[in-house]
């Protein structure tokens, strides 16, 4: 009976803390209901959403349906001289998430049973959504497709017929040479129509042609604009956290209060954990470098990009560590920003295949931005834009603030 | 510099006016106005809960936001003085991953005074609190009594004129004490000037220079221990232990006491001690027990000491 009572007493203590540190409970039932939920969603996506740029230069009803039957896809046609540059500038500048081209002759080949080719412009550097539109083009146009093969086969099956009807007719007056001179003749081009027949156009009478708008080898390149900006978060969130906490209760915050401002405080932990995200920076980037990627490496764009993500990064980490009680509410808070943040990334599921909502969100968030800054920086050695300034002031005042009231 | 210092003896060390905090809509300190001169022990004192520890984390700037009122550093807002004040918080603030030499570094750089005068100031500190040990240790390596010491002396590292200590007698043994408060006479006698909160009243009469008391976070009492026992009207203490104290005979004895301000100060089964203001009041009361019929031992009748006065207040 002893051993029970201890074993209920034990269980009972656990459980009347989890009640009580309502802060716990809170992040033991959010976090995998967050994750879960946009896992779900990422893996079972419902609706698609995606905006595609067509070129058309064939102009006819045929590859009017081809676009139109592209089935959860917003098809934006542009009337552009240089339609496809133009595609391709939107798809970079993120307005357009793929391109179509449809060239000139593509109903005529249909009809001529040869094989129709679609350009598709899409980005290469967005990781997950370029692996998604490979199948998803191919899977969109499989209405079309169908209807195509079903007009060959009236098409074949009408050949067929006619050159049976010849035959028969060959039989029937083989007296009258001139006549059956002609109707061998017909029967000869329908049989070589049906010997140049390409037997690939049968399964596959449009063949679409995948183009990245930037250079094919960028995409394994591509790899550091998110593997950097999510490591940046995931350990720098918890380890600013976990350190305000350790100051906490080591009385040390109590110490830098009586002595000199928060201010200074604030600052040096701004500048230790961005230092550790410039090392964690060049490590990642040494590792692809050595492994055959190449980036632009202009200095002052890579110094505001370590400034933005160690900054922003580490004033999160202190606000988490501010407002948590102790290190594992720390811990798990970080991990409720990171976690979800790195699901909506772009990485492992196109961010184009979530629902509207969450495509909002996951644009208003910081990791976002940084993965944007990243590519900036890294892939096309532009410098970034200084308005993270403005939200590292708001993340600074709040820091400083909740040091001064804690 | 002359000029300066001679501006800065003008003002007193400490001033504060009006000073109030609130907590989740609970009034916890309301008008508070002293001021400390060079060279003086002040002592804080109050019931646990009254405000005392809050008081001087605000004096501290630990808590600088919401509390209303003004605080002066020598003239000067604290903010500008910062550097003047030396706070010894309740708690061990020190970190206990590093060395006690990395600590005293540390602290003496976030204090404003370099590495190496740090560490010549601690030695000094150090060596007046008895603390010899090996800097290479870590603070949890060393006694509670030790880490106790050593929190003060992280504290006053840069030598400030205001001394802020929140419960300093905490964990040590008597002779520890005696080594602290001889510790903070000699600081006195160099000008410091020392605030102290501190629940060991009777040692702190021996101490101090003038006691403050806090009851319900305003200052009800500010001078010395004569001065509060002639506010408090006790000048005597009487102790007394009955064969037998039924309720009614109680009741008597406490309605006598209303009626000519004799105040039991505490009781224990047969046990009373009442505090007394002038000496013919105990043959008044010996009158009133006899009638009684009450059988009783003497135990003592002496002069109040200062937790015995704090009954009262």
């Amino acid at each position: 009976m002893k051993p029970i009572l201890k074993t209920y007493a034990y269980l009972k203590k656990d459980t009347l803390l989890l009640v009580q540190r309502k802060k716990y409970l809170y992040l033991f039932i959010l976090l995998p209901l967050i994750i879960a939920t946009l896992f779900l969603f990422a893996l079972n996506p419902k609706e698609y959403n995606i905006n595609v740029g067509i070129c058309d230069f064939d102009q006819t009803e045929t590859s009017q349906n081809a676009f139109n039957n592209l089935n959860g896809f917003n098809p934006i046609v542009l009337e552009d001289l240089n339609c496809v540059e133009e595609m391709q500038q939107q798809i970079k500048q993120g307005k357009l998430d793929i391109g179509l081209e449809i060239g000139e002759g593509f109903s005529q080949n249909l009809q001529d049973l040869k094989q129709s080719k679609l350009i598709v412009y899409y980005d290469n550097t967005d990781i997950a959504f370029s692996n998604l539109i490979s199948w998803k083009i191919d899977q969109s146009l499989q209405p079309f497709k169908r209807q195509v093969i079903d007009n060959l086969n009236q098409e074949l099956n009408s050949k067929v017929k006619s050159i049976r009807n010849g035959v028969d007719l060959a039989i029937e007056f083989t007296n009258f040479s001139s006549t059956l001179q002609n109707k061998i003749q017909e029967t000869d081009n329908d049989l070589k129509s049906l010997e140049e027949m390409n037997t690939e156009f049968l399964t596959n009478p449009i063949w679409t042609d995948k183009r990245p708008v930037y250079q094919e080898d960028l995409k394994k390149d591509a790899g550091i604009i998110y593997i950097f900006p999510i490591l940046a978060i995931f350990i720098i969130l918890m380890l600013a956290s976990t350190s305000i906490i350790y100051d906490k209760n080591t009385g040390f915050i109590t110490r830098v209060k009586a002595s000199s401002s928060p201010i200074l405080y604030i600052l040096a932990k701004l500048i230790f954990f961005t230092s550790l995200v410039a090392i964690q920076f060049l490590i990642v980037l040494i590792l692809f470098m050595i492994n055959g990627a190449k980036y632009a490496l202009p200095p002052i764009a890579i110094l505001q990009l370590i400034l933005f993500v160690g900054i922003i990064n580490t004033a999160l980490g202190l606000i988490i560590g501010l407002i948590a009680n102790n290190e594992g509410i720390a811990v798990l808070f970080s991990l409720m920003i990171s976690f979800p943040l790195m699901l909506i990334s772009g990485i492992f599921f196109p961010i184009q295949a979530l629902p509207k909502i969450i495509q909002w969100i996951s644009t208003i968030l910081p990791l976002h931005y940084q993965i944007n800054a990243t590519k900036q920086a890294l892939l096309f050695g532009q410098q970034i834009s200084n308005s993270w300034v403005y939200l590292a002031i708001i993340l600074f005042i709040t820091t400083y603030y909740l040091i001064r009231k804690n | 510099m002359k000029f300066f210092k001679t501006l800065i003896k003008k003002y007193k060390p400490l001033t504060t006016s009006n000073v109030g905090f609130s907590y989740s809509n609970q009034e916890i300190l309301h008008d508070i106005s002293i001021s400390i001169k060079p060279g003086e022990i002040v002592s804080i004192i109050g019931k646990s809960g009254c405000g005392k520890s809050t008081f001087l984390k605000i004096i501290a700037g630990i808590i600088s936001t919401s509390h209303q009122g003004k605080i002066k550093i020598f003239g000067k807002s604290k903010i500008l003085n910062k550097n003047k004040i030396g706070f010894a918080p309740q708690e061990i603030a020190m970190i206990p991953d590093l060395s006690i030499l990395d600590n005293i570094k540390i602290f003496s750089l976030n204090s404003g005074i370099t590495e190496s005068k740090g560490i010549k100031n601690a030695k000094k500190l150090m060596e007046m609190l008895k603390l010899e040990e090996d800097l290479s240790k870590l603070p949890s390596q060393l006694s509670g009594g030790q880490q106790v010491r050593l929190n003060i002396i992280l504290s006053i590292l840069h030598s400030p004129e205001i001394i802020i200590l929140d419960e300093p007698f905490n964990g040590l043994d008597f002779l520890n004490r005696r080594l602290l408060w001889h510790f903070l006479e000699t600081l006195r006698k160099q000008g410091k000037s020392i605030v102290l909160t501190s629940h060991l009243l009777t040692e702190t009469q021996e101490h101090v220079s003038r006691l403050i008391i806090i009851k319900k976070g305003k200052v009800f009492f500010s001078g010395n221990l004569e001065k509060l026992k002639t506010k408090l009207k006790i000048n005597y203490i009487y102790e007394i232990r009955f064969a037998h104290l039924s309720k009614s005979n109680l009741d008597e004895i406490k309605k006598y006491c209303t009626y000519k301000d004799v105040k039991i100060l505490d009781r224990y089964e047969k046990y009373l001690m009442f505090g007394i203001n002038i000496e013919r009041q105990k043959s008044y009361l010996i009158k009133l027990l006899q009638k009684l019929n009450l059988n009783f031992n003497e135990i003592s009748f002496r002069e109040p000491n200062l937790d015995e006065t704090f009954l009262k207040a």
